[in-house]
């Protein structure tokens, strides 16, 4: 177990844990947004208050502060998934932006009658916009099946799926609505010998687990700094310096050209060649200190701390009668989703709600996932590193009085 | 709106009165929970050819159906939901305008209403939950009514 003393220091960090205006919540929602620790409000307001000024623009002393600030915050995060150049870390405003961004600047690479594979596990973000993609290029649109587990892809699906030697394969590291990490390494290995694109959604991964993107061997990675105690607004998009190369820009504007006249426009080197428009400085700035943050604890001692919360949920709900959990125990970010007998989701989680615990009911933009688990959504409580063992047992005890309330 | 009569699906005999009464009594969040569970238990499940897309109101988590007819100078309102708080919700709702005439409905004030309770704030209309849809669609079938 953890220490108490590394258990608050993690929790002296979050201003949240500690407000007088209203009652204490426990928060088990970290998989839709983390709580943001001091230090990155504090960022926030830095930069805000003396530093506020436009980046690779202005020659003057503040513009260069903050453009100094804001390409450090890019070799933080090459670091921090070990990226081989900080030019290929493109700031966008989440996930959701870097992959409809991919989808858009990949699109001259599909040809009628091409395929394009992504999974039923997908979060709406990594599946609406390929999805669109193939639609519109006349392409193939396949979704690897889940397998016996029912918790992670089918591998022989997925190998099948490979035979077309598709254009695309586009995967999330982790699930969103169950938790389960992937064979996302083995998952890239084979698509890449398979001779496609390989995207992988990082969104649920990047708060948790180590990331090393040369590693994986995947050609771009995306996320966003909200699922990681960095402001909302910002994201990364991360792809293979050659391919960001050789690929067009998507978005036209400020910043991304060297030169434009009225006849042509050319555009500037990587990273800015896809970063149009003035960006979201003070949250780049902010994600910086998230890094940091994040960095200063012990990677392992912080996931053992993780799943040791998990495996104590985990292990309290298999007790409470009714319940379904459609989450794995093991391989799990944190993240448990379940359903209870004759009880809607929304109902659960409005009773929880009374008893000050935020938990996500819902199909969690993973429609076809539930679709596929023949349910019309669940109940996902989500773990953070703030959170303690008498959080989950507040919430074992609560979620049996729910039930107990809703069966009058 | 159909023109044959739909068979009601609230059991309920509770009067407005009766209502206010019961909610004045109630001690603590728990008990004003019971007696909205206790409520949407007696709204039963209707025929389910009327539980069709057509009949469906925009909710977000929890979905809502409901058929609204006039008759003689009140609405007759059949409503289901597949989540039993909300049930229980529209329960309230439909004691609340059981006695009213469709004039009074016209002008219907549901926040007042949900605050004379006392209910927690998620426990009130909204677009999560489906009952602001509901009570919109109410109020304007009064309109057109009169």
């Amino acid at each position: 177990m953890v220490s108490n003393e590394v258990l608050l220091e993690y929790q002296a960090q979050f201003p949240f844990l500690n407000q007088s205006i209203d009652k204490p919540i426990v928060y088990l929602d970290s998989a839709a947004t983390t709580q943001k620790p001091k230090c990155v409000i504090d960022a926030l307001n830095q930069h805000l208050l003396n530093f506020t000024a436009n980046v690779h623009r202005g020659g003057h002393r503040l513009g260069r502060e903050a453009t100094a600030q804001f390409e450090a915050a890019r070799i933080a995060v090459q670091g921090f998934i070990n990226a081989k150049h900080a030019h290929e870390i493109i700031w966008t405003s989440g996930t959701t932006e870097s992959i409809n961004q991919l989808a858009n600047i990949l699109s001259g690479q599909i040809q009628p009658g091409d395929t394009i594979v992504t999974s039923i596990l997908e979060h709406h973000a990594n599946f609406v916009p390929w999805q669109q993609m193939a639609q519109r290029q006349n392409a193939n649109f396949c979704v690897v099946p889940l397998d016996e587990s029912q918790t992670t892809v089918c591998m022989k699906s997925f190998r099948q799926m490979l035979e077309k030697q598709p254009k695309i394969v586009a995967l999330s590291h982790v699930s969103n609505a169950l938790g389960t990490i992937h064979e996302i390494k083995t998952l890239c290995q084979l698509a890449k010998n398979a001779g496609a694109f390989v995207i992988v959604d990082g969104a649920q991964a990047i708060g948790h687990l180590p990331i090393d993107v040369q590693a994986l061997g995947c050609d771009f990675y995306t996320f966003s700094g909200h699922k990681m105690y960095a402001p909302d607004g910002i994201g990364v998009l991360y792809g293979r310096e050659d391919l960001l190369e050789a690929l067009p820009p998507w978005q036209f504007g400020g910043e991304m050209v060297k030169r434009v006249s009225v006849e042509e426009t050319t555009f500037n080197q990587l990273p800015y060649k896809f970063e149009a428009g003035t960006p979201n400085i003070s949250a780049v700035i902010g994600l910086h200190t998230a890094i940091d943050f994040l960095t200063q604890f012990d990677q392992s001692q912080r996931l053992t701390h993780e799943q040791q919360l998990l495996h104590a949920m985990y292990d309290g709900l298999l007790e409470i009668d009714g319940i379904c959990l459609l989450s794995p125990r093991e391989n799990n970010v944190g993240v448990l989703s379940f359903t209870v007998e004759d009880e809607h989701h929304a109902d659960i989680a409005m009773m929880l709600d009374q008893f000050d615990i935020a938990v996500r009911a819902g199909h969690h933009c993973a429609m076809p996932l539930m679709g596929a688990l023949g349910t019309s959504g669940s109940t996902r409580a989500s773990i953070g590193l703030y959170n303690t063992k008498e959080d989950i047992d507040y919430f074992i005890q609560s979620l049996n009085k729910t039930i107990r309330l809703l069966t009058v | 709106m159909s023109n044959d009569h739909l068979m009601n699906n609230f059991e309920s005999t509770l009067s407005y009165a009766e209502l206010l009464d019961l909610f004045e009594k109630a001690k603590g969040w728990e008990e004003k929970y019971r007696q909205i569970m206790l409520l949407g238990k007696q709204l039963k499940r209707p025929d389910g050819s009327l539980l069709i897309e057509a009949n469906q109101v925009e909710g977000c988590e929890s979905q809502v159906w409901m058929v609204i007819q006039k008759q003689e100078n009140t609405l007759n309102i059949i409503a289901y939901s597949d989540s039993k708080i909300v049930r229980g919700l529209v329960g309230l709702l439909l004691i609340a305008i059981r006695e009213l005439k469709l004039e009074e409905i016209a002008v219907f004030d549901a926040e007042a209403f949900f605050q004379t309770l006392k209910l927690e704030s998620h426990l009130s209309p909204s677009r999560t939950n489906g009952l602001k849809s509901l009570i919109d669609h109410m109020i304007a079938a009064a309109k057109n009514e009169i």
